[in-house]
């Protein structure tokens, strides 16, 4: 039973073992006491970060603690993370029986200077109890020699004198080099998990920037472009009412919205579209800020001015910046399937392609995404809600009303009821007709 | 004035032969067969002529751009000449000197006024300690009167009693410029003010004037003292091909008094004569160089790597570095009556003033020699001694001071061997400290060697404390015989020579002729500090704080030749360190540290990371405290190697 255990008599070391391969180091997340407070076997003394999970180092024994490293620190895999001491316990070195010296040859042991240590080196012998003179005449001692020796490193691979050796280039955090957040929007930086760095690792070798994937959904919204003009939405109509539900959406996903940099992901605090215009006098990409708050004619009627301007050589760059998402709409040039490129500072892209088919005109919805902080099965929820939403605009249900209380389908949606397409009466009836509620 | 002495018909055939050369020169540029320029000497086809007509064999003339007058009475080698000329394989220097820079048959020209003075009065010197009864003559213009070499060496010729001549073809023109506008004074006055005979002539009189001529060198030869000889005289021709500014009726009227003009007119049949053989000579000398291939040059930049091996330096006993330079002088001189001593203050027993040479001049009298205070001639004098086979040793008193000789290594001392076509060695050694850290300011504290490094045909050591400076002065002595420049540092002079460094460290040398030193650690280093001479003293001062306070192993390579610099023991070390802070006491604009960089990123696929150490960009302060931040001492090192570990 916890504390009933006799304390400590020798220190006990705590490292943190090989678990998993492909770590070479893990993060102190937090200590649970200071050092020297006295701790019982098996409290919770720290939370350790792998590419796992998150391991919990629990107390072998009672006594005093000691650590090293801080919170937010990392340390290699196999390193003491913790002692625990006994009371009253002092650093005199206890007498170690000295390993036995190789000489480099018969002749020059004695002709060699003893071992020369680095004050910290030296001052790790002490604490480890290692006789300074356990290590062969004429060498260099640092701390990491003495670490090794003590069992505390794994074994150094020699380096081949002809290999040319580079200092590892990597910081605390990911590999890659520095992602710019678009200009004059708030964001919000958080780290990534382990979890997710690891799968980046695994995925795309540590490239910087962007992973990218795709998805793909059908949405079949017949006559989604007449009911566009009917509404007096003009022809940016279909890519107006993408942005329009795609902005409503980004709030919902926000990893969409989001950038990655060095495994941290960086939240936009606004929605602000781009969508990408090509009328023959170069592609550009005007943003209709705050379009989560915009209702589709506003969107619509920003879309219109924009190509007014565009089409007039008259887009300011105050109409390009600030984008955190983009759209790029190539429906009306009878592409289907393409694969968008994600923009500098964004994370995510949606292309709209189309084909008439014997039914009428069928829209794809692309969704390119960095999978770094992103993956299939979320970007697949997005795509295909999405499409389902503009479907639901291209379809009569817009029109359309319960035939049996006559409330058009918006009253009906602001009710908190639906529309359910019905055999009998014709048409469509509202839950409410249907839950016999009147 | 009657003639009272006539002169021979070979003098008029040589001198029409002269003349005829030099029309002919013209008529080749004009041709565009010729480099270049010529400066011809029609008109003062006699100031050669009554010079030549007194001197013996194993007497040397040294000329200047306008030397072909002086050659050809000399030696009469016209086709020799013409092929230089021409630059061809079979002129007397390869086609490599061509016009103004010859040397065959003890005749020597070089293209920069005042310089030759000081090297004619080397070679005078070497005569005069060789006791041949020889001496030098040198031919300069009345513009050469501008220069300060030559009072520098009016000087030391007078003071010295060196057996030289100084000859001034005065025609009264330098270039465009007309001796009227540039020249105070008298002329004959300049000689006399340093005691030296002053004598003169013209040459509208060369039966007279070759009589004077023969009076000043037989009061040189005889007296053993320098003479001034001035003939006035006047080029026919422009200065170079066409520049020719002066007054058409001047110049015209000079053609009607021109002396073979008389001549032809008394003696038309030999002048008829004359002309016509030298005319054939030389149309001889065309058709013999036209069938010489041109010169060729080949290009050789640095040796191809070889690999090192490496020696434990072990040095037995403990003197200072001023001591084992003492010594090896001494050795040599002892050894070699070749090696004279020159420069300011060196001799005993004041000994220098960094106390270098001690007791030499006392144990081998007039072999160590005090030197006014002329960088300039005392570095002239050397090379001429070279060049005439003696092993001179010139100490400039400080390395700031090196400055003024500049013109000498530069120009002269590292052009000769292979402008000469490698018929000359010059084994002039220049000795010289140089460093800051004692507070003597701007003037007396710089590490100007980069500005004599990459002189081809020269050799640049440096000496430290890590390596004996004997054996690396014993190595120069024995097999070395191109100018060499010793950079000495003036802190290191009072360190002890010893193999003994940083604590578990040690010092290897390689076994290139001059070695390179190393001072490493049982262990890979993490990073290489290249540097020389007392820069050794703070690198080695940073490998321990290195390995103390940041546990950077770090190892040395202070090369001992910085010039030319062989790569081979920094790229190996390089290879294993990835890193390389290079560091030198003086300026880091295209200085040694960028010599390595660049040398490392041509030559290794991998570079690796480059650091270069140098002095502050302004000059040095007097005031101690200010110095220490403006020179890269072992605190900047240790910086710059843990930035470098860090990277």
């Amino acid at each position: 039973m916890r504390g009933d255990l006799p304390p400590v008599t020798q220190p006990l070391v705590v490292t943190i073992p090989q678990e998993t391969v492909n770590d070479d180091s893990v993060r102190i997340l937090s200590w649970k006491f200071a050092v020297g407070v006295t701790v019982s076997e098996g409290d919770l003394l720290c939370e350790v970060e792998t590419s796992k999970a998150v391991m919990e180092i629990h107390a072998p024994g009672s006594g005093v603690l000691d650590y090293r490293a801080a919170a937010g620190e990392s340390v290699p895999v196999g390193s003491v993370i913790c002692e625990i001491l006994p009371h009253g316990f002092s650093r005199a070195p206890d007498a170690v029986v000295a390993e036995k010296t190789e000489p480099i040859s018969e002749t020059d042991a004695s002709a060699l200077p003893p071992a020369r240590l680095t004050p910290l080196a030296a001052r790790i012998c002490r604490e480890l109890g290692i006789d300074p003179a356990s290590f062969a005449r004429g060498t260099m001692v640092r701390q990491n020699d003495v670490l090794r020796k003590a069992g505390k490193l794994p074994p150094e691979i020699p380096v081949a004198p002809t290999s040319q050796v580079h200092s590892a280039g990597a910081g605390e955090r990911g590999a890659g080099s520095a992602v710019m957040p678009v200009q004059g929007v708030p964001v919000e930086w958080a780290d990534l998990p382990r979890r997710k760095l690891l799968e980046a690792k695994i995925l795309g070798g540590g490239q910087a920037n962007s992973l990218q994937s795709s998805v793909t959904s059908v949405c079949r919204a017949a006559g989604l472009r007449s009911r566009m003009a009917g509404l007096g939405i003009g022809p940016t109509g279909v890519g107006a009412l993408v942005i329009f539900e795609a902005g409503r959406m980004l709030r919902q996903y926000p990893a969409f919205n989001a950038l990655h940099d060095r495994g941290r992901i960086g939240q936009y605090g606004e929605v602000n579209i781009g969508w990408a215009v090509d009328g023959g006098l170069g592609l550009v990409v005007p943003v209709i800020r705050q379009a989560d708050t915009r209702s589709l004619r506003e969107i619509a009627s920003e879309m219109d001015s924009h190509l007014d301007k565009y089409v007039e050589g008259k887009l300011a760059p105050a109409d390009l910046v600030g984008g955190t998402f983009t759209v790029t709409d190539l429906s009306g040039e009878g592409v289907s399937f393409f694969h968008p490129l994600i923009s500098q500072g964004q994370s995510a892209i949606l292309g709209i392609g189309s084909e008439t088919d014997s039914g009428g005109e069928t829209f794809h919805l692309t969704l390119a995404f960095d999978h770094q902080i992103a993956e299939g099965r979320l970007a697949a929820r997005f795509v295909r809600e999405l499409a389902q939403r503009v479907e639901a605009h291209g379809s009569k249900l817009i029109l359309a009303e319960c035939a049996v209380c006559k409330r058009e389908a918006s009253e009906v949606k602001s009710g908190g009821d639906y529309l359910l397409r019905s055999e009998f009466p014709a048409g469509f009836v509202c839950t409410r007709c249907i839950g016999g509620r009147a | 004035m009657t003639d009272a002495v006539a002169l021979t018909n070979d003098v008029w055939h040589r001198a029409f032969l002269i003349r005829a050369f030099e029309q002919r020169l013209l008529k080749l540029f004009s041709e565009g067969k010729l480099f270049g320029t010529v400066h011809t000497c029609i008109g003062q086809e006699f100031t050669g002529l009554a010079v030549a007509a007194h001197l013996a064999d194993g007497d040397l003339i040294f000329s200047n751009h306008r030397c072909h007058g002086h050659y050809l009475a000399r030696t009469g080698d016209v086709e020799g000449l013409m092929a230089e000329v021409m630059g061809r394989a079979a002129g007397i220097c390869g086609g490599r000197g061509g016009s103004q820079h010859i040397c065959a048959h003890g005749v020597f020209s070089n293209g920069i006024q005042g310089g030759t003075v000081p090297i004619a009065a080397g070679l005078a010197l070497a005569l005069r300690l060789r006791r041949t009864g020889g001496i030098a003559v040198v031919f300069i213009g009345d513009g050469t009167l501008g220069e300060g070499a030559l009072y520098e060496t009016l000087n030391i010729a007078s003071k010295w009693s060196l057996p030289l001549l100084v000859v001034l073809e005065n025609n009264r023109y330098a270039q465009s410029t007309s001796q009227a506008e540039t020249l105070a004074g008298e002329i004959g006055l300049r000689p006399q003010a340093f005691g030296i005979d002053y004598f003169e002539g013209d040459t509208w009189h060369p039966e007279r004037l070759t009589e004077i001529a023969g009076a000043a060198v037989r009061r040189v030869r005889g007296a053993g003292v320098p003479a001034f000889l001035k003939i006035d005289t006047y080029r026919l021709m422009a200065h170079s091909k066409g520049d020719d500014n002066r007054a058409a009726s001047e110049v015209n009227h000079h053609w009607e008094i021109d002396p073979m003009a008389g001549f032809a007119r008394e003696f038309p049949e030999k002048a008829e004569r004359f002309l016509q053989e030298a005319e054939e000579a030389v149309t001889g000398a065309v058709e013999g160089a036209l069938e010489s291939p041109f010169a060729s040059v080949d290009i050789g930049y640095e040796e191809t790597a070889r690999p090192i091996c490496w020696n434990k330096t072990a040095i037995e006993g403990k003197e200072r570095v001023v001591s084992r330079i003492y010594q090896a002088l001494r050795d040599a001189m002892a050894s070699d009556e070749r090696v004279f001593l020159l420069g300011e203050d060196i001799e005993g027993p004041y000994g220098g003033a960094f106390k270098v040479t001690k007791d030499l001049s006392q144990l081998h009298p007039g072999r160590v020699r005090n030197t006014p205070i002329s960088e300039g001639a005392i570095t002239g004098i050397s090379n001429g001694l070279a060049l005439a086979g003696m092993r001179p040793v010139c100490e400039i008193m400080f390395g700031d001071f090196l400055t003024l000789a500049a013109d000498q290594l530069i120009n002269h001392a590292s052009k000769f061997r292979w402008m000469y076509n490698d018929q000359t060695s010059i084994p002039v050694v220049i000795r010289t400290p140089m460093g800051g850290r004692r507070g003597y300011g701007a003037t007396h504290s710089q590490s100007l060697e980069k500005h004599f490094l990459g002189l081809p045909g020269t050799i640049v050591l440096a000496t430290h404390a890590r390596y004996d400076p004997y054996l690396l002065y014993r190595e120069l002595f024995d097999s070395v015989d191109c100018p060499v420049l010793v950079i000495e540092n003036k802190t290191q002079y009072g360190e002890f020579v010893t193999h003994c460094t940083a604590e578990g460290f040690w010092c290897e040398h390689s076994d290139e002729a001059f070695p390179t030193t190393r001072i490493r650690a049982a262990g890979k280093p993490d990073v290489t500090i290249v540097c020389y001479g007392g820069m050794l003293t703070e690198a080695e001062k940073a490998l321990d704080a290195l390995f103390d306070r940041h546990e950077i192993l770090a190892e040395v390579i202070c090369p001992a030749q910085i010039y030319p610099l062989r790569l081979a023991a920094i790229v190996d070390s390089a290879r294993v360190s990835g890193r390389v802070v290079v560091v030198e006491e003086g300026q880091g604009f295209c200085g040694f540290g960028s010599e390595v960089a660049a040398s490392l990123c041509e030559t290794l696929a991998d570079p690796p990371k480059i650091r270069r150490l140098y002095a502050a960009p302004n000059p040095i302060p007097c005031c101690k405290p200010a110095e220490a931040m403006c020179l890269p001492d072992a605190e900047a090192i240790v910086n710059a190697c843990v930035e470098i570990c860090r990277q």
